[in-house]
């Protein structure tokens, strides 16, 4: 036995008109939400409604208060996007001098115990 | 919050962005980032779930800012739609990781916090009027699909109603709510 998942139940009230509110609150399933994108891109009507919708419950939003977000998520997004993030200069020579440091010390350590033996 | 007053201005930005321009996308970071992010953390109430939301929000401005004016939105009520739905697949799948009984405590949270909209723009002053037309409890079904990414199935079993029934009553109220909006 098949089932249609695709279609809606037909005895439901409202039509397209509805579905469109139902669309922007996310209560179609995906096998409802397909079709009806398919439809919602030749219906320039069907679309006026989508996004007046969408611009009333967004409007939940307005009371929310806007927050910082961490410092580091910018270099994030900067990632994502395949941008690499800027480094210092100083940051990007820092590895090499700390390399420098530590191998110029190792070569003075390694120099004075040898003098040291003989 | 309200990001309308910079609707222009993200405009011009994303106009930019779709051009691939990483200064304009940073530019809109600076813009808009405080205000998409408060709206993350307020969805999921994590803060660390809220930065990925908001690095995907960014990926996807990136890669999509070109079909932005395709659909007739907005660019402010674009962006904030685009939050929305990144934050409820976040919630959707922590729902199917751990059961409803935590979705159930963000919603709870949700309303209980909730401010009046004091000085809220047209359409939401508009939009909470026509709300208090309708039958008792329509409101909170529609905000918990919005807010939390509840299904019919979720709502069902929150409000012990039949599925079926639920939902010809869900899409009743929005035609007569759309009705009211267009009053």
């Amino acid at each position: 036995m098949t089932v249609d998942v695709d279609a809606m139940p037909a005895d439901l009230p409202g039509g397209d008109e509805a579905t469109a509110a139902e669309y922007v609150l996310g209560l179609l399933s995906d096998a409802e939400a397909t079709p009806f994108e398919t439809k919602l891109n030749k219906d320039r009507d069907l679309q006026q409604d989508v996004a007046a919708w969408q611009a009333y419950f967004c409007t939940y939003f307005e009371t929310v208060q806007p927050q910082t977000p961490p410092p580091a998520l910018w270099r994030e997004v900067e990632i994502r996007v395949g941008q690499e993030p800027k480094v210092p200069m100083w940051r990007q020579v820092l590895p090499y001098l700390i390399g420098a440091f530590f191998g110029g010390g190792l070569t003075w350590l390694v120099t004075m115990i040898g003098l040291g033996g003989h | 919050m309200q990001l309308q007053p910079k609707s222009s201005e993200i405009e011009t930005l994303l106009t930019e962005v779709a051009k691939g321009d990483h200064r304009a996308l940073r530019g809109l970071y600076d813009c808009v980032g405080a205000d998409l992010y408060g709206v993350a953390v307020y969805l999921v109430e994590d803060e660390s779930a809220a930065s990925n939301i908001l690095t995907d929000v960014f990926e996807r401005v990136w890669q999509m800012a070109g079909m932005m004016r395709a659909n007739g939105v907005p660019p402010h009520v674009w962006l904030l739609t685009l939050t929305r739905d990144t934050a409820v697949a976040h919630l959707r799948q922590q729902r199917r990781n751990t059961g409803i009984p935590a979705a159930l405590d963000i919603t709870e949270r949700l309303y209980a916090t909730d401010a009046p909209n004091a000085g809220g723009s047209a359409e939401a002053v508009q939009l909470q009027a026509c709300l208090l037309e309708l039958p008792p409890d329509r409101a909170s079904w529609m905000e918990r699909a919005f807010k939390a990414g509840m299904t019919y199935a979720d709502l069902a079993e929150i409000t012990g109603k039949q599925g079926g029934e639920l939902r010809a009553a869900l899409r009743r109220s929005v035609l007569q709510l759309r009705e009211c909006l267009s009053r």
